[in-house]
């Protein structure tokens, strides 16, 4: 099978919602590509987000109430289209979205959700911590989740991982993180006892993704987000 | 002893199988049943004398095994929709809920709402991911399956019975002539394995 290329655009920090507008724009250039047999254009950004709340497609479950509560800590409030439930993203917080066309990888949305979870396990082993699964989806340190996973699309994703790298954690304090109670939060600073920033694990993740996904990385520069903003 | 099956492997069944036993019937199975995948080769390569073995229900005796093909139409987004009258019925495959997993919410479409062919009008959740639903043909929502709402799991047990999604009143009953037959559609599942 040919190398397949997954192009890579390191958006620093922004809001999260022109973010996940142009996530929208990107997949839909992706299933035109798909259309007319092009290339797909498998995209990759990695981004850190201004403190946002988000919910997933059972937003229902968090009132009026809940929002303005949460939005008094300084904090954005957006209810998306993902799977999964509440989580918070922040400064500190490595968030990847990769915007693929599944079928040119492995088609399933299980398989996805695996091979992200597997990306960010071994991103997790190369800093020596031992990270796994459970059945709640997402990555843990023992009981402590590292890395909330939520994604949307089963043929091309959008949505998307976040790795807690250091991160302040009582951000967490004031949600059920993805509706499981008793359940802790970690990050990766808070497991070695050190700063971790997301500077550092950033080649960690890319290198373990390209091992997963058996994909090399073509980096593009931020000009096309920095028109698309203008524009829209 | 008739049995007249529209054979799917590993679906289960219940008014879709009907027997006709000793002249008298039809009978519709005693319970749901679940055809296993060696039953479906059996049904499918010709009307045969087999040993019928379900997981709930065991024929000790041999029948005869009639293969009614399926009404059914496809898509290549794996959505299924049958039509009756101008009304057309949805779900999505089998094909579809396994590639899913667990499906722990079905957000459906709002009765009334009017779609074109393809247009997005839904989404599944499981394992942590939405999916987005796609109307195989246009129309206007009629009916959406309140079973499926208060218990998704229903769309993995029966995709193409109990876990139905919505109802559509055709706008353009035409396009249905454009979808996949069940042969052409099991044919593009074996083309892109």
């Amino acid at each position: 099978m040919a190398q397949r290329i997954v192009y890579i655009q390191r958006l620093m920090t922004q809001k999260y919602i022109p973010t996940w507008e142009y996530q929208k724009y990107i997949a839909r250039q992706i299933q035109e590509n798909v259309r007319n047999k092009k290339t797909p254009g498998h995209m990759l950004l990695l981004v850190e987000h201004p403190p946002v709340y988000t919910t997933g497609l059972r937003d229902f479950e968090y009132s009026p109430e809940e929002e303005k509560k949460l939005k008094s800590l300084g904090a954005d409030f957006v209810r998306t289209n993902r799977g999964g439930l509440i989580t918070f993203h922040g400064p500190g917080q490595l968030v990847a979205y990769p915007i693929l066309h599944l079928s040119s990888f492995q088609p399933g949305i299980k398989w996805y959700v695996c091979a992200l979870e597997k990306t960010v396990i071994r991103t997790c082993h190369s800093f020596g911590v031992s990270a796994s699964t459970s059945p709640h989806t997402g990555v843990w340190v023992g009981d402590n989740k590292v890395c909330a996973v939520g994604i949307q699309g089963r043929h091309v994703t959008t949505h998307g991982l976040a790795l807690n790298c250091n991160i302040i954690l009582k951000w967490f304090e004031s949600i059920v993180p993805c509706g499981i109670p008793d359940k802790g939060v970690t990050s990766l600073s808070k497991e070695l006892k050190r700063e971790v920033t997301t500077e550092e694990v950033v080649p960690h993740f890319l290198e373990a993704f390209a091992k997963i996904f058996q994909c090399s990385f073509e980096e593009v520069d931020d000009a096309p987000f920095k028109n698309w903003l203008a524009a829209n | 002893m008739f049995a007249l099956i529209r054979p799917h492997p590993y679906q289960e069944y219940c008014c879709d199988c009907i027997c006709v036993y000793n002249n008298i019937g039809p009978h519709v199975f005693p319970s749901t049943c679940r055809l296993d995948l060696f039953l479906y080769h059996y049904i499918t390569s010709e009307i045969e004398q087999c040993l019928f073995q379900y997981s709930m229900v065991t024929f000790t005796f041999p029948v005869n095994v009639i293969f009614l093909p399926s009404d059914r139409k496809y898509t290549e987004k794996h959505e299924w929709v049958a039509v009756n009258g101008n009304i057309g019925t949805i779900g999505i495959t089998n094909y579809a809920q396994e590639s899913l997993g667990d499906i722990v919410y079905a957000q459906l479409p709002e009765i009334d709402a009017e779609f074109e062919q393809m247009d997005e009008c839904g989404a599944l959740e499981s394992v942590k991911a939405a999916s987005e639903l796609y109307s195989p043909v246009s129309g206007k929502v009629t009916e959406t399956n309140k079973a499926v709402e208060d218990q998704p799991g229903l769309i993995n047990q029966s995709c193409y019975d109990e876990g139905w999604l919505f109802k559509l009143e055709l706008s353009v009953p035409s396009e249905i002539d454009g979808l996949m037959d069940e042969a052409a559609y099991e044919k593009f599942l074996k083309d892109n394995e």
